[in-house]
């Protein structure tokens, strides 16, 4: 029967201590968002005389959703790509694709991710659009290098094994090769997340909705403030995501490894 | 001549080398045995200096280890381990010139040396000495280990299981290829093992150790014939002792003259170098109690009977 | 012997058709900023440069499509590449003829769809020639010059990027800004980044503290941290104008340079660390068993063996410095990244696309360069 004990029993303490990271941030992300105006004399050196001190044309809470949004959609169609993508070179039939495609995300991680962005612009015009395009190509990259050395790192004899217990190629896929790449395949879309978290910031300058905003109102007008808010919460953000998908990552390994 | 007093070192709460009393004699190769972790490799590693004892001496013909600085003695002392540890970074030629370097020989004088050596080992200089360690077999590699030991002409060798990951084959006959260098060059020589047949085959004198002490030191015959109860019986191998105790001998050694026996043309031969151990193998293998002894230009010099080497094998 | 047919190259060639039906070579506009219209293919056809070039690329998109010789393809590709170059440039002086003096003619997403594809066929048939690193990057280097000789010589005097270009007189003293930017904090962040990195791999305690700390810095966007850094440095500034008459202020380079050296911290410690994680141990007891000090270990046998690791850690670094100073372009820093921002902000496509190239151009050749130098390090080593 379940007893009910306080929060102060050392395994919740361990509990706690393995999530901080992602508390942490995620506790100042939500108190920097909701609670901005209590900062407000903190702030008012660094704004010059007679502006804002706290950024009012938009609610910080809208703008992490729409940065959010920009994020996600563009990771979640860039995973799925290019996870397909990966595993089809990785095949015998993709086998004439591999060694360019190797070395196109070997070439690719050397593109700043800046450029992705301002090239998407010419193409598509202003707006969340190109920004769009930029996250979802650039996101391509790491996940799909990363699902290919996950797949590769995949030890032969154990498909091997696989194949002489009666697998199909589907099922060798499906049930042997995915779920031993996962936690790289994971570690591909974290880098991707972080990247774009950034670039989508960046993207405030081709008029993306976003915390970028706040930045650039600040850097436009001189006002410090501005910039401090819009890069704090930015940063939490990130930190936020990264240890999110730390933690997925460890916990993936150390269900592999027992 | 290499002497090791109360040799003793602790590692936190385990004693690893427990009051080591041991001596070698100049031109000897002293084996060092038993399982791992007995202490055989950190003994090997107290002599130079690579872990330091907790308490007792070291003597080098009478002097003392601890009065030279720690790298100034290991460049007098050859070592070769197991995992060869050739830089890969570096061609043939200047990983066997790192000691002589260290030591500012001239150029000249490593060149020669460098020569001399793979002369020795019988590697062609033009073929090797300028590929890198990647390239060769693991038996050529661990060659050019020894001769990486051997290159400032040192006064003292020691190895750590140097043959332990070749293929039996390859194994055998750097052995043999040693003890030929080992002979000819008069280097004492420690070597540490937990193959007791490569321990038979090369050592002058077998030290058999287990959980860090010293539980005897004797020549091979000596321990093959009588190995104390226990740890070293186990080790020297119940019934196959006598068969290691027949491979310590040549037949040229037991030979008896040759009128004694009824020789026919059919009688097999074998040659006088050939070690006893391989004459009981033939003499079953051909089905004959009596064997021909032949030197090496082929001429008659004697004959082996079964019966001999039953007496030669067999417990006092 | 019957002809195999290459998936790859026939997908390329079979894009390559496509691009040229579907997409404009070549843009007509009205003057710098208006978007103009695509330039029909049917009427390109009807000048000299086009003919050549389809002359070209016909045998090139058949060859593609074939298994046979790399070097065949790498030339063949190589030279359509080229002679696309020359036909636009020499082209467009007869298509601007008849057009007012604003009218400007610039390159169309057909152009660099074609870039793209033909680009793909080089880089594939350079993978499949093997070439050794030293050869790869002298052949690679040697067709930009062709390029860059060709450029330099006016051929594309006549299109809107070069006009833009020509606009520029600051252009390479803005290259030579971007890369002082990238490189001036990548050697204090090597300085710094190797010790602590060497410290990392001896002392388990040292790493649990410090890379976490780095992964963090590394995980701040790069807008934000140019931002978050802003604010003390132009307090310092104003408390000791001295300061900010060395150029520490809050705006421009200071900021910009700070976390660039913060953000090369991570990749050069912890590569430096699993450089000397991966030596051999084997090789470490036969180095210091025959008398190697400590100091001659380091220079002589760990710093050696662990410097492709480390290498690799560095080009990271560098190609990531050079897109980050593109960003910082928004905050002053200089460099390309000012052509970028000031095209963004003049919806002016052409100065956005002289920021942007040659940040990616500098981007690669430097990944090019380090990737030679591990492999020269390995080859010795493996």
């Amino acid at each position: 029967m379940p007893v009910n004990t306080p929060a102060a029993s050392p395994a919740s303490f361990e509990y706690l201590r393995d999530w901080r990271g992602v508390l942490v941030p995620l506790l100042l992300l939500l108190y920097f968002a909701l609670f901005t105006s209590t900062l407000e004399p903190l702030l008012v050196s660094l704004t010059p005389v007679g502006a804002p001190v706290i950024y009012v044309r938009d609610s910080f809470i809208n703008l992490i959703g729409w940065h959010l949004f920009l994020v996600v959609l563009a990771i979640t169609a860039a995973s799925l790509i290019a996870i397909a993508a990966a595993i089809l070179v990785s095949r015998a039939g993709g086998a004439d694709f591999l060694p360019l495609a190797r070395s196109l995300a070997n070439l690719g991680q050397t593109l700043p991710p800046v450029a992705v962005l301002a090239l998407a612009v010419p193409a598509v015009g202003f707006g969340s659009w190109p920004t769009l395009i930029a996250l979802f190509l650039y996101g391509l990259l790491p996940i799909f290098e990363n699902t290919l050395a996950g797949l590769g790192q995949v030890r032969p004899e154990i498909k091997e094994a696989a194949k002489g217990l009666g697998m199909g190629p589907m099922q060798v896929l499906w049930r042997v090769e995915l779920p031993l790449a996962l936690p790289v395949i994971v570690t591909g879309v974290r880098l991707s997340v972080i990247i774009s978290i950034g670039t989508a910031t960046i993207g405030s300058t081709v008029a993306a909705k976003g915390l970028g905003e706040v930045i650039i109102a600040g850097l436009l007008t001189d006002n410090l403030s501005f910039v401090l808010q819009g890069g704090i919460i930015v940063a939490l953000m990130a930190m936020l995501f990264d240890a999110l998908f730390q933690r997925l990552e460890s916990r993936l390994l150390s269900a592999q490894n027992h | 001549m290499i002497e090791l007093q109360g040799l003793t070192r602790v590692f936190g709460e385990r004693t690893a080398v427990d009051n080591l009393n041991l001596r070698v004699e100049s031109g000897q190769i002293c084996a060092l045995i038993g399982t791992s972790g007995c202490g055989k490799s950190t003994t090997l590693k107290m002599i130079n200096r690579l872990i330091e004892p907790t308490s007792g001496t070291v003597l080098i013909n009478g002097e003392d280890i601890r009065d030279q600085q720690p790298e100034l003695l290991r460049r007098r002392i050859g070592y070769a381990i197991q995992g060869v540890g050739l830089f890969p970074h570096r061609t043939v030629y200047d990983n066997i010139a790192t000691v002589p370097r260290l030591l500012n020989w001239p150029a000249k004088q490593i060149d020669q040396r460098v020569h001399e050596l793979l002369d020795l080992l019988k590697m062609d200089f033009d073929t090797f000495a300028y590929q890198y360690p990647h390239r060769l077999s693991g038996g050529e590699q661990q060659r050019i280990g020894v001769a990486r030991a051997l290159a400032a002409r040192p006064e003292l060798m020691l190895m750590d299981e140097p043959f332990g990951a070749l293929d039996p084959l390859t194994r055998e006959r750097l052995q043999g290829e040693l003890k030929q260098i080992q002979r000819m060059l008069g280097i004492t020589t420690i070597l540490v093992t937990h193959d007791i047949e490569e321990a038979i085959r090369l050592a002058d004198q077998i030290a058999v150790m287990d959980g860090g002490k010293l539980l005897q030191v004797a020549s091979p015959a000596e321990l093959l014939r009588n190995p104390r109860e226990g740890f070293v019986s186990q080790l020297v191998g119940g019934e196959e002792r006598a068969l290691r105790l027949l491979s310590l001998r040549s037949v040229g050694d037991l030979a008896q003259p040759a009128d004694q026996f009824e020789l026919s043309d059919d009688t097999p031969c074998i040659d006088a170098g050939m070690s006893l151990r391989d004459a009981l193998a033939r003499q079953i293998w051909q089905r004959s109690a009596v064997l021909r002894v032949v030197d090496e230009t082929g001429a008659t010099c004697g004959a082996v009977s079964l019966q001999e080497l039953i007496n030669a094998g067999g417990r006092d | 012997m019957p002809f195999r047919i290459d998936r790859l190259g026939l997908t390329l060639a079979v894009a390559v058709a496509l691009v040229l039906v579907l997409l404009p070579l070549l843009n007509l506009q009205p003057n710098r900023i208006l978007p103009g219209s695509g330039v029909p293919l049917g009427e390109l056809l009807k000048q000299s440069g086009m003919q050549l070039f389809l002359l070209l690329l016909i045998p090139t998109a058949i060859v593609s499509c074939l298994r046979t010789q790399a070097l065949f393809k790498l030339g063949l590709s190589a030279l359509s590449l080229l002679a696309l170059i020359y036909a636009l440039g020499t082209d467009s002086t007869a298509l601007l003829a008849d057009k007012s003096g604003f009218a400007r003619l610039a390159l169309g997403s057909g152009f660099w769809a074609l870039l793209l594809l033909l680009g793909l066929m080089l880089t594939d048939a350079l993978i499949k020639l093997e070439l050794s690193a030293l050869p790869r990057l002298l052949l690679v280097v040697g067709y930009l010059a062709v390029l860059f000789v060709l450029l330099a010589g006016g051929v594309w005097d006549r299109l809107s990027l070069m006009l833009e270009y020509h606009n520029q007189p600051a252009f390479w003293q803005q290259g030579a800004r971007h890369l002082l930017l990238a490189l001036g904090s990548i050697v204090p962040a090597l300085i710094i980044g190797v010790p602590l990195g060497i410290r990392c791999h001896r002392s388990p305690r040292v790493r649990a503290a410090l890379i976490p700390v780095l992964s963090l810095l590394q995980t701040i966007p790069s807008l934000a941290m140019f931002g978050l850094l802003m604010i003390p440095l132009s307090l310092l500034a104003l408390s000791f104008p001295l300061l900010a008459d060395l150029g520490i202020r809050g705006i421009g380079v200071a900021p910009a340079v700070l976390a660039l050296f913060l953000y090369s911290l991570l990749p050069i410690v912890s590569n430096t660390a699993a450089g000397f994680d991966g030596l051999d141990p084997a090789v470490l007891q036969a180095a210091r068993g025959m008398g190697m000090s400590r100091r001659q270990m380091l220079w002589q046998i760990e710093l050696p063996l662990a410097l492709p690791v480390m290498l690799s850690g560095l080009r990271i670094v560098v190609t990531m410095n050079i897109g980050l100073v593109a960003v910082a372009g928004l905050i002053g820093g200089g460099g390309y990244g000012t052509y970028i921002f000031q095209g963004l902000g003049q919806t002016a496509t052409d100065l956005v696309l002289l920021g942007t190239l040659p940040t990616i151009l500098l981007a690669f050749l430097a990944a090019l360069l380090i990737d030679t130098l591990i492999a020269m390090t390995t080859r010795e080593a493996q």
